[in-house]
């Protein structure tokens, strides 16, 4: 009798124990369920987020410009078959990246800035690279300012500072407008005509006034008799001097003496001028605001002049740090001010095509006026060889 | 290992939101007490360059070095034999990088 009940314990006891182990198996099963469905789920979710971060700019759906027309034979273009955003992206200079180069086809991006490359043949490339296919050209543009040199790799050019004549700075810009020219270019953000660099010691011509109003005028002579477009630079002046390094904002007061060499420029018939960030008072006063974005200063350099008015890049410190925080503002400002085109360095495609559209939206706003784009638009694709057609009646 | 996974997600979501760092966040990795250093080295004589100006001029060379100058972390040149180049220290790379511009530094 006891042999049963012991035997009937130890079922007891066993299928108890045999209960737990069932449940505790089936916690196990469930746990590792769940963990594989957790495990799935983070996988796909890192998948399609890791997919998202490597095509962010791919999520930009820029379509080809087929709306553009242009008549080939004539190199007559029609302004109003750009759309307002291919028209404001006209007026943007951008900095070269090759990965970009599809989105700035597409975009109808006015320019491309080009910096050092290490061989003739790399710039020959690359410029070719971006220019097939593009369905308006885009400007190349470049600082061969005679100081740092982007082609030292393989030729050398005179400093300014030790141009002595008249007739050498001619030779100098005429030789490299050659130059230039045969690789592609559009525009020489040059001459400096500041009159005193305190800073790199070389980008000026050197003398008195009238002598460096003249050598700069004479580069210029050289530099457009190649079909290169020169850019006097940086209006109205004095941005080479020494400031407190860690100051970004920089206020400086302009005398007669610094517009006689952008004076000189103009009766050179200097195709471009370039404006500074600075703060400015004197003769040119710039109203408390940084002087690419002032309608003040940009109306004194129009004087006797229709050229390109070309504001410095937007991203320097001298005209962002003015803005604080409220890029919106900058930008139209830069856009509302006169300027035709805007150097911006960042080669961030998603940052360049925000750009565009808060421009857009302050036209469409009427914060622009869409004739000012219209106008600076124009002289962009005449710059480029075209003639423009615009039958908009304006309001 | 869910654990794992759940933080590489958190990193890529944050990512995707391209979230900016501020100053003090990104000094932190530099000594606090660094300044931005910008010089042009012009056939011996070297002169300080505005940080302003300075970045957009990077931008433009070919390419930066680490410098013999002990003065300074980077030599910026548009070719190695030039006369003329920039220097620079740790935090103006890392300033003019924040700011958007490329420096190509190795």
């Amino acid at each position: 009798m006891m042999l049963l009940n012991i035997t009937a314990k130890k079922r007891d006891i066993l299928s108890r124990q045999h209960k737990q182990s069932q449940h505790t198996s089936d916690d196990i099963r469930n746990d590792i369920k769940i963990n594989v469905i957790i495990a799935i789920v983070l996988i796909i979710a890192i998948i399609i987020f890791s997919y998202l971060n490597l095509n962010r700019t791919a999520l930009l759906q820029i379509e080809s410009p087929n709306n553009v027309i242009f008549e080939k034979n004539t190199q007559t273009i029609f302004l109003q078959t750009l759309t307002l955003h291919q028209k404001i992206a006209q007026m943007i200079i951008t900095y070269d990246k090759k990965e970009n180069k599809k989105q700035l086809q597409d975009l109808l991006i006015g320019g491309i800035h080009i910096g050092a490359k290490s061989s003739k043949e790399e710039f020959l490339s690359q410029l070719n690279d971006y220019q097939a296919q593009t369905k308006i050209p885009f400007l190349f543009t470049i600082d061969l300012e005679g100081c740092g040199n982007p082609f030292e790799s393989f030729v050398k050019f005179p400093a300014v500072v030790n141009i002595s004549t008249n007739e050498e700075a001619y030779i100098v810009g005429y030789q490299q407008g050659l130059l230039l020219k045969e690789l592609g270019f559009t525009i020489n953000f040059a001459p400096v005509v500041d009159l005193n660099d305190t800073i790199w010691k070389c980008r000026s011509f050197n003398g008195t006034i009238e002598e460096i109003s003249e050598k700069a005028a004479s580069y210029i002579k050289g530099l457009q008799d190649t079909g290169i477009i020169a850019t006097a630079k940086h209006f109205p002046g004095k941005t080479i001097i020494a400031n407190d390094p860690h100051k970004s904002i920089v206020m400086t007061i302009i005398d007669k003496d610094d517009l006689e060499p952008f004076n000189y420029a103009k009766t050179a018939s200097v195709s471009a001028i370039m404006v500074s960030h600075q703060i400015t008072s004197g003769v040119i006063d710039s109203n408390g605001k940084p002087s690419t974005v002032s309608k003040e200063v940009n109306a004194k350099i129009k004087e006797q002049f229709d050229g390109l008015v070309i504001s410095d890049e937007i991203g320097m410190g001298g005209l962002k740090n003015y803005y604080k925080e409220d890029i919106t503002d900058l930008y139209i400002d830069v856009f509302n001010s006169g300027n035709d085109l805007i150097i911006y360095f960042n080669t961030d495609i998603s940052q360049l095509v925000e750009l565009i559209d808060i421009i857009e939206t302050a036209v469409r706003q009427g914060k622009i006026h869409e004739k000012d784009i219209d106008h600076s638009v124009q002289k962009i694709l005449e710059a480029k060889g075209f003639t423009v057609v615009n039958n908009k009646l304006y309001k | 290992m869910d654990i794992i996974l759940a933080v590489i997600l958190l990193v890529l979501i944050i990512h995707f939101f391209n979230p900016q760092l501020s100053d003090t966040v990104g000094y932190a990795f530099q000594s606090i007490n660094e300044e931005p250093q910008c010089a042009f080295f012009n056939n011996e004589i070297t002169n300080s360059v505005p940080i302003a100006l300075c970045c957009a001029e990077l931008q433009k060379q070919l390419a930066c070095d680490k410098s013999a100058d002990e003065n300074y972390d980077f030599k910026c040149y548009t070719s190695k034999s030039a006369n003329y180049y920039y220097l620079i220290n740790d935090a103006a790379e890392y300033y003019c990088k924040k700011e958007g511009y490329l420096v190509k530094t190795a």
